[in-house]
Order: structure tokens, then sequence, then C-alpha cells
């Protein structure tokens, strides 16, 4: 074993020194850095956004109670050594003299927050420094201190406390009495869903029962927030879920900021298809470079065989080579996808200030194995071909390049890459499309080609420019040539649909927040104010798309069974069980369209898709909502998809209207507030103090920050979608080099010229240009057209300059290419090539 | 010992069943130098293939110091090559990434041996190339390819060294540089030579003369 071993690292050594195994070691690398890359951003986001989910909660977990919880819940969150604070949240009216308002107290512990910060701008006490300074800067707080109490900046405004805010008369709440010392800029925890009534006061925990004005029966939250190891927080989460009431919600880093989650995803999968097309790339590269060190190796090994090795000792060589080449370079390759990881971080490092660039050891592993996996899986036909040597050849002096299973090397070197896709994007019906497509495209590519090549030698045979000899070349290397032009033309294409899509894509995500999407949300609006409130929205100029009634209820009955009792035992805890749902009614809502021909007794109903096929609910289910002491029933007619991120008022359920109207409604809608406008806000609820406000412009505007940030990610990634198709192009030209030199060699010893010979080639290589360009902007623009039309809805238009640019670069990449590889053929002697 | 007896090779072609050797029968001692000739597709190259075991016999057996090279299987002809045979080819058949030395280690290196390297130079000394251990074939001359060769050859201390042609490549001075090599060798280690060749002075360097024509076996008698 040893001494295989030490055989198979000097073949390695001397192989790597004489740069037959460069381009294999580098289409190699480029899988596994894009791989690489790729996890390392995309853990490396989900972190930050965590991170950044945390701080909008103001913690990593957070529970939510309308009651005291048990005592025992937080000493086992201490036995875990997580750190805790609490937060008690409820309305109370703020009285300044003669002037009051409904404001949300918030009463928080010392080490509120425990994540994010607490911004505020403090008024200073003494005299003389408020005499300077007026009023400092913005700063990072803690609970303010027992005794003061900090405001809403509307609150100050309505209370026209403004800089003076000390000197004003104290600020009551119930029995307590308070100094106003800092206004509030940013509270953490305001963002999720715990957010309620607009404007909020802060004050300390400890004043809460001063002002005596929680009492049984009144109405309050209690928030517990807590954070820790990750290990501490999923244990202490696992063990909490089982015992939950049903009015407890448990807040858990970005999975309840459901537009941030869909967002992330979907830059997740960009993410993933980019590597799924980067691995199928750098496979082709990698299948061209083993096929050819295969066949340039054929000899070797017979000579191997020769001198007395025996075939599974040649086989553990092959394997040991093998090992160490895909070692060394998925090494490389990770090292350098970890440098592509940090420049792209760098460059969008606004987003990740927080923790810098982090290592990530488990998408280093998965790319690691996933090289060796591409390597061995598309090797498995070269060392299978090892059985089959004959080295009876080598004194028959037969041809020892031809007998490779090609076949068998494109099955077998499938599996790898697919796998790969399959494991980084988890999704196999996408991963299978994409390859028997592709494959698909290929097989029908190669006949094309060849109808055209053949149309095209024969035409120009008749032309002076072309000559013999190159006709006799493109006869000779036909099948290399078609295998060439398929290839040539598959990439090009690919790389031309997403040069195209790019734009389309990246604009198309970016455009989903456009510069006026509604941040903030309202509801409890009365019927009876509906009106009023159009009205008031119209005359401040608020940007709004209307307003949707709504009625709460609680879905109770599936066919006229408890809901528990009937639905899959994995959805018994959804958290649609446990609280009421918005409801609301076509009429409003236009875009809904029932089928006529639906049950008339009862209303239809139209329910979320992944709602349904979470509770299992079919068409035609009926369902019993509890509204107040009522229920109401509807059978289902309709699946709709919701778009969590559109920042649009949303619902689980929507029924025809006709009955609906007849409960206790109320309306919500959203609208959009620059910074600057947010004092109308004050206006609204004085005008409307029923109203509630959320306020989601600090999620939105993360949203947008991110979005941007990871398009740019996704532009450098495409780099290596560049690369890989470059090696393709030189992996494929190079890989007939041998057989070139060798020929030309002999051509030339029967007297052609080197000049001869360089314009043979070029116009051998200009016509495999040609047509792989043709072939490819025709693919392209062909499936550009299909994917404009049906995923994009944009109008399709031709790129002919695109075919211009395309033909020129094919050209000027695979004849420049080619004879820049081809170049050797020249410049050794021909004894040199013909021995 | 050599003995091939009753050996016998068809091959079927597209025009029917072609006979290449034709009841073969030769026996040679150890330490003999033989020379096989014949017209070109004759059939010395195949007789050669088989009798190293490189391919078989449609019928007859070889015998290697009364081994049964016929009866053995892969796994065992890789053993009594890397233990009792050595080649030499018509076109070298050096591998290429390999330096000099690392080709001539090679056989050395898959016995196992643990001075492979010192043997490597020695024998490279021996064969003229001193100054050429870390050159690749790309960078030698048809005739020191061949010397290296002849050097790889040797390194495994062969019984027996089966060469085709091994200086149909090479010119007059060259050829005969390496005919004098392979005559001292055998001389030195006591090596049976089993040569192919169409050149008549290494042919009457030998022993030995066979003689095949249209797959008969004739030895000549000087
Ligand atoms: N596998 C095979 N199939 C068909 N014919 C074969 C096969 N092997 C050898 N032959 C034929 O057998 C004959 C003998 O071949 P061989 O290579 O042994 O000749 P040779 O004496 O070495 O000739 P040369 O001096 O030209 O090297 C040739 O006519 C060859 O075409
Ligand atoms: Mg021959």
């Amino acid at each position: 074993m040893k001494q295989n071993l030490m055989l198979a690292v000097k073949f390695l050594w001397r192989e790597l020194a004489s740069g037959e195994l460069r381009l294999l070691v580098l289409s190699l690398i480029v899988a596994t850095a894009s791989l690489s890359s790729i996890g390392f951003l995309i853990n490396k986001i989900n972190d930050s956004m965590t991170d950044h989910a945390s701080q909008l909660n103001g913690a990593q977990l957070t529970l939510k109670s309308p009651h005291v919880i048990k005592a025992q819940w937080l000493s086992k969150a201490d036995e875990l050594q997580l750190k805790q604070a609490q937060m008690r949240v409820f309305p109370s009216m703020l009285v300044v003299g003669e002037q009051f308002k409904l404001a949300q107290i918030k009463a928080v512990s010392e080490n509120f927050p425990l994540q994010g910060q607490l911004m505020v701008k403090r008024f200073r006490l003494t005299e003389t420094e408020l005499s300077e300074a007026g009023q400092t800067a913005v700063q990072a707080e803690k609970a303010p201190p027992p005794g003061s109490i900090w405001l809403d900046k509307r609150l100050v405004d309505y209370f026209h406390l403004g800089k003076t805010l000390q000197k004003q008369e104290p600020v009551e709440v119930g029995e307590a009495k308070f100094v106003a010392d800092g206004i509030l800029e940013r509270v953490p925890g305001q963002s999720s869903s715990l957010l309620r009534i607009a404007p909020t006061a802060l004050i300390n925990l400890k004043d809460l029962d001063k002002t005596a004005t929680v009492q049984v029966g009144s109405r309050i939250d209690y928030i517990y927030f807590f954070s820790g190891s990750k290990q501490a927080l999923s244990y202490f989460k696992q063990w909490l879920k089982p015992q939950l009431q049903d009015s407890q919600t448990l807040i858990a880093g970005i999975e309840d900021v459901k537009a941030l989650n869909t967002s992330l995803k979907k830059a997740g999968e960009y993410l993933s298809l980019a590597a799924i097309l980067t691995v199928f790339l750098s496979s082709i590269a990698i299948a061209i470079n083993t096929l050819r060190y295969g066949r340039s190796h054929y000899k070797n090994q017979a000579i191997m065989l020769c001198l007395g090795c025996r075939e599974n000792q040649l086989l553990a060589i092959e394997m040991i080579k093998l090992l160490l080449t895909g070692i060394f370079s998925a090494l490389l390759g990770i090292i350098l996808g970890f440098l592509v990881y940090a420049a792209i971080i760098l460059l969008i490092n606004d987003l990740i200030t927080d923790s810098g660039i982090r290592f990530y050891f488990k998408p280093a592993l998965l790319s690691f194995f996933s090289g060796l996996l591409l390597l061995f899986s598309i090797s498995l036909a070269n060392l299978l071909r090892l059985k089959k040597i004959a080295p009876v050849s080598l004194i028959r002096n037969e041809n020892l390049n031809t007998d490779l299973q090609t076949k068998l090397l494109y099955v077998l070197g499938l599996t790898g890459p697919v796998l790969i896709a399959y494991l980084y994007t988890g999704n196999l019906k996408l991963t299978l499309i994409f390859y028997s497509s592709i494959l698909c495209a290929s097989l029908l590519l190669y006949f094309f080609a060849k109808v055209l090549l053949r149309r095209l030698l024969s035409v120009s045979a008749k032309y002076h420019w072309i000559n013999r000899l190159t006709l006799l070349n493109l006869e000779r290397h036909r099948q290399g040539a078609l295998l060439q032009i398929t290839t040539f033309s598959i990439i090009f294409a690919l790389l031309i649909i997403i040069f195209l899509l790019r734009n389309e894509l990246l604009e198309k995500w970016q455009q989903q927040f456009p510069e006026q999407t509604p941040n903030h949300f309202v509801i409890n609006i009365q019927s009876y104010e509906q009106q009023d409130f159009k009205q008031f929205l119209t005359a401040q100029a608020i940007k709004s798309n209307g307003l949707y009634p709504m009625v709460r209820g609680r879905l109770i009955r599936l066919n006229q069974q408890p809901v528990k009792a009937v639905i899959p035992e994995q959805a018994k805890n959804h958290n649609a069980l446990n609280r009421e749902l918005n409801l609301s009614v076509s009429s409003s809502v236009p875009e809904i369209q029932y089928n006529p021909s639906g049950q008339k007794d009862l209303p239809e109903i139209s329910i979320e898709q992944s709602l349904a096929r979470a509770l299992a609910i079919k068409k035609g289910d009926r369902l019993d909502f509890q509204i107040g002491d009522k229920t109401i029933a509807g059978i289902v007619t309709e699946f709709r998809t919701v778009k969590w991120d559109s920042f649009e008022p949303n619902f689980y359920i929507i029924f025809s209207p006709g009955i609906i109207e007849h409960y206790p409604m109320s309306w919500m809608g959203s609208f959009y507030l620059a910074k600057e406008d947010k004092y109308k806000l004050n206006k609204m609820l004085a005008r409307f103090p029923g109203v509630t406000i959320i306020e989601v412009d600090e999620v939105l505007k993360e949203i947008q920050l991110i979005i941007n940030k990871i398009s740019q990610a996704i532009e450098v990634i495409f780099l290596f979608i560049m690369v890989a198709g470059l090696l393709i192009l030189s992996s494929s030209l190079s890989s007939t080099l041998e057989s070139r030199m060798y020929e030309n060699a002999v051509i030339r010893t029967l007297g052609a010229s080197a000049r001869q010979l360089r314009k043979c080639l070029w116009v051998e290589f200009t016509i495999i240009a040609l047509v792989s360009a043709f072939i490819a902007i025709m693919l392209a623009e062909f499936s550009s057209y299909i994917l404009y039309q049906q995923i994009f809805n944009i109008n399709f238009a031709l790129h002919p300059l695109l075919w211009i640019v395309v033909t020129l670069l094919a050209i000027f990449l695979i004849s420049g290419l080619g004879l820049l590889i081809t170049n050797k053929i020249y410049t050794r002697t021909s004894y040199q090539s013909l021995t | 010992m050599l003995v091939v007896d009753s050996l016998t090779k068809k091959v079927t072609t597209p025009n029917g069943e072609l006979v290449i050797l034709n009841e073969i029968n030769m026996q040679v001692k150890n330490g003999q130098t033989v020379a096989i000739t014949g017209a070109s597709g004759s059939g010395k190259s195949t007789l050669l293939a088989i009798i190293a075991g490189l391919d078989s016999a449609t019928s007859g057996q070889v015998e290697i110091d009364n081994q049964r090279v016929d009866q053995l299987n892969e796994e065992q002809r890789a053993k009594l090559r890397q233990d009792k045979i050595g080649f030499i080819f018509q076109s070298f058949h050096l591998i290429p990434a390999l330096t000099a030395l690392d080709n001539v280690m090679l056989p050395l290196e898959l016995k196992g041996r643990s001075n492979a390297r010192e043997q490597a130079i020695h024998l490279l000394d021996r064969v003229g190339l001193s100054e050429r251990y870390t050159h690749r074939p790309q960078q030698l001359s048809g005739g020191e390819q061949q010397r290296v060769a002849i050097a790889r050859a040797f390194a495994g201390k062969p019984e027996i060294l089966f060469a085709d042609e091994p200086t149909g490549n090479l010119d007059q001075d060259s050829g005969d540089n390496i005919i004098n090599l392979l005559f001292e060798l055998n001389r030195e280690l006591g090596t049976t030579l089993i040569l192919v060749t169409h050149d008549q002075n290494l042919a009457s360097a030998c022993q030995r003369r066979f003689k095949l024509d249209h797959g008969r076996i004739s030895e000549q008698v000087s």
C-alpha cells in the first residue's frame, strides 16, 4: 500500500509539474470554489439576518403571554444560562397638566434590550448642560432609570414638550409621576408582530406598581426576552413548546418576520441556482479533461501492466492519484471560495458589520465532498476501463487512444452533478428538469449541428477560401467537432440567457418593493368611520391601496367535526388553530373569482394554499368559524397563493359576499409614509382614536437593503459561471491537441508551411465558432422568448446587437483560444511530434 | 528454460479464418540469445506477445521455468512479468511524464525495492546516460530513449528479455550501440534474450536464429 501511495504521489507530482492536470485541477477548483463561496454566503446571510431579526425583536427568543408565566420556566432559562429581560405592555392614559392621551406603556426590566439597540435622544437634567446643548445626540440605552419616562416623538409633539422637556410638568401614568427626559427613536420589539398601538412610552419595570394601572383583568401583555447560545436556545424552545397555552406565542429569529424570511429564501434560491449552473459547467470541463486524461494515459497504463504492475495495483494507484488530486483541488477551491466570499462580504459590509467574516465548517465540508464526488463520479468510467487495458497493444503498436466507453462516462458522470445540484437546492424536481432539458437539448442540438455542418461543408467546398485540407480536417474530426459545437452552443446559450435574464430577475426582485411600498398598516377602523378614513387619507395625500373589511374568527370545525380531531397529527400545533384568523370578504378583493356553480346555501371560501395543505383541507370541505359567540360556515371552493412579502393586507380566508357582512366588521389597510411625514400619524390618531397603526417601515428598510446587497453578491457569483464556461472552451480545445499535433506534424513533413497550417486551423475553428454561435443565439432567443412570455410578462423583442456580439465573441474566443492552444504545433519540430 | 509447444493462433476476420501462427515449437535454454526474423506480417510480434503472456494462443502451450504461462490468470501473469520478464519495444514506450530516472525506477518500485534509486542510477550509468537522469523522454533522442528503455528492462533483473525490433527506429550507429549493450548485459546478467528483428547484423549476433514464414517457424543453422 505504502509503495502504491509513493508511486501515486510521484506520478501525480510529475503530472502536475508537466501541466497535463492543469485544466482538470482548475475545473475542480472552480466547482468547489463556487459551491463553497455560495455555501458560506448563504450561511452568512442567514446568520446576519437572524441577528437582525433578533435586534428588531430585542432578543433571540421572545415569549408573549397574557399573564405571568410559570416561575419554573424562568428558572429553566436560568439553568440553561440564558440571559433574560422582561417587558409589560398595556394601554394607559398619559396626563400632562390638562392634556391627556392614550399611549402604549412599555415597562421594561433593567437589562432590556438583550439584542439590538434602544435608541433614545436623552435630555440632560442639569440646568447648565441643558443651556449648553439643549438636547443631546441619539444614543443607545438600556431601560430608563426609575422615575424617568421616555416618549415617542409623537407624544412629545402632542404635549408640546419640545426642547425644555424636563422643565415641564411631570408626566402622569396612573398614580405615578414621571420626569420625561428622553425621546424614543427606536425600540426593539416594535417591528415584530408584537407591535400594537402607537405611540409608545417607556418606563422602568420597577415603577410599574407605583402607577397602579395594572389590576386584575386589565389588558396587559407579559413579554419575556431570552438570549444565549444557539444550542441552549433551541433546547429551551423545544422544552417550552409543548407546555405553551394557546394564548402564548414564541417568536424566534426571522421565522416570524415572514416578509424577511420569504425574501431570504428567494435569495437562497437564486444563489443555489447559480451553484447548479456552475456545477454543471465545471462538470463538463472536468469530464472533458478526464476523458482526455484517460485517453492519454491508456498507453502509460499498458506500459505499467507490461512492467508487471497488477491490475488491482494499477487501480489503487489511479484511485490514490484521483483522491489526492481531488483533495488538493477541493482544498484550494475552498480557500478560493472563502476569499471570494470574504470579498463579497466586504463589498456588502454595511449589511453585516456586526459579525464580520466568519468561516463556516459545514459548507466547507459539504463543498469539499461535493468536489470529490464530482471528480470520482466523472472518473468512474476511466477507472472501470482500467480492467480492459490490453498491454498487448503496445507490441502490436495499435492505436492506443480509442477504446473509451464514452456513453458510460456520460451516464455515470451525470450522477455526481445531479446529486450535488439536488443537495444544494433541495429541489429534486428543479434539478431533474434542469438536467433532463439540458440532455434533450444536447441531443437535439447534436443532430441539428450534424445536418448544419454537413450542409455547410458541401456548400463551402465550392468556394476557394476553404481549402481541401480544412475540409479533410473537419471531416476527420467530425465527431469531435460536433461534440464541440454542441457543448459550445449550449454554453453560449446558457451564458446569453443568464445575461439577458439576470437584469430581469434582479430588477423584478428589487422592484417588488418600489419606493412607495406601504410601510404602515392600520387596523380596527370601524365600519361607520371607513368613509371618513378614506377621505382623511386623500386629504393628507397619503398613498394607500384602499381598505379591506375583516372579521376576526377562529376555525373550530372542519366538515362539522372539531378541527383538531380531523387534521393530520403534525398540524395540531399549527398557529392558525391557536388564534383568531383575519377573515375577509371577496367583494373588496377584486382578483378573486368565484365558481358560479358553487353551492348556494353556504358562502364560498377561498383559502390560502399553504394553510390548506398544512391542515389537509380539500376543495368542497366545509369550514366553521367562531366569531364572538356566533358561528359562520362556508365551503372551500378555491385555493389562493398569498405573497407574504407584498406588504399588502393578506388574508388566509376570504368569503364570498352575502353573509359575513352581517357580523361585526372592521376595516384594515396599508399606506406609505416617508420618515418626515410620520407626524401625520398623530393627526390620524387624533381624528380616529380607536384605530391601531402598525409600523413596518424599519422591517421594510431592512428587506430593501438585503435585496440590494444580495443582488450585488449574485453578480459576483456569475463570474464563476463565466470562468467555468471559459474553462470548458479551453479544455475542449486542448483535448484535441494531441491528435492534431501528430496529424499536423505529418502534414508538415509532407510540405505544408506553418502559414498554411495556421490558416487551415483558423478556418476550421471559425467554422466551429460560427455554427456554435448560430445555434446558441437561436436557442437563447427561443428560450428567452418563452421565459419572457411565461414568467416575466415582458414583451419579447429579438436582440440583434447580441447576435453580432455573440458571433464576434465566439470567433474571438474559439479561434483565438484555439490558435493560442494549438500554437505548440508549429513551435515543436515534426520529429518531436512524431516520436 | 522456455518451451513453446505446438502453438497456434487463429483469428476470425471478415474474410474468414486467418492462421497467424501454425504449430510453433521451440525451446530456449536460459541465457541463450535468440533472434526471430521474418517478413512483415509473418506473425513475429504475435508470437512474442503470446510467449510473454500478453496475448493468448488458440491452442498449444508455453512454459517458462516449468510454469504454464497459458494457464495463468491475469494476476499471476502480472507477477510473472514482474519477476521474470522484461520488454523493449520498437517505439520505446517510456512514460512521458516521468524523467529518465523515474522510468527506470518504475519496475523496481513496483517490486517494492528499497534501493530502487541507487539501482536505477547504476543502470543509467551503465547505458551511458549519467548526465540525463532528470530529462523527460521528449528531451531525449531516439537512441537515448531506447537506452533508457533497456535500462528499465534490465532493472527488474529479468530472466527473459523480449525485444520487438529494438533497433527499428534507430540509425545504424545508435542501433549498433543498442545491440552491443544488449549483449553485454546478457553476458553480465545471464539474461535470456529473445529478439524480433529485421536487422541482419543483430540476427547474426545471436546464438540461435528462427525464421517465421506464413505462420510456420524454422530454425536456421548457420
Ligand atoms: N487481432 C488480430 N486480428 C486480425 N489480424 C491480426 C490480429 N493480430 C495480428 N493480425 C495479423 O496477423 C499478422 C501478423 O501480425 P504481426 O504483428 O505479428 O506481424 P509482424 O511479423 O510483427 O509484422 P511486422 O514485421 O510488420 O511488425 C498480420 O497480417 C496482422 O494483420
Ligand atoms: Mg511486428
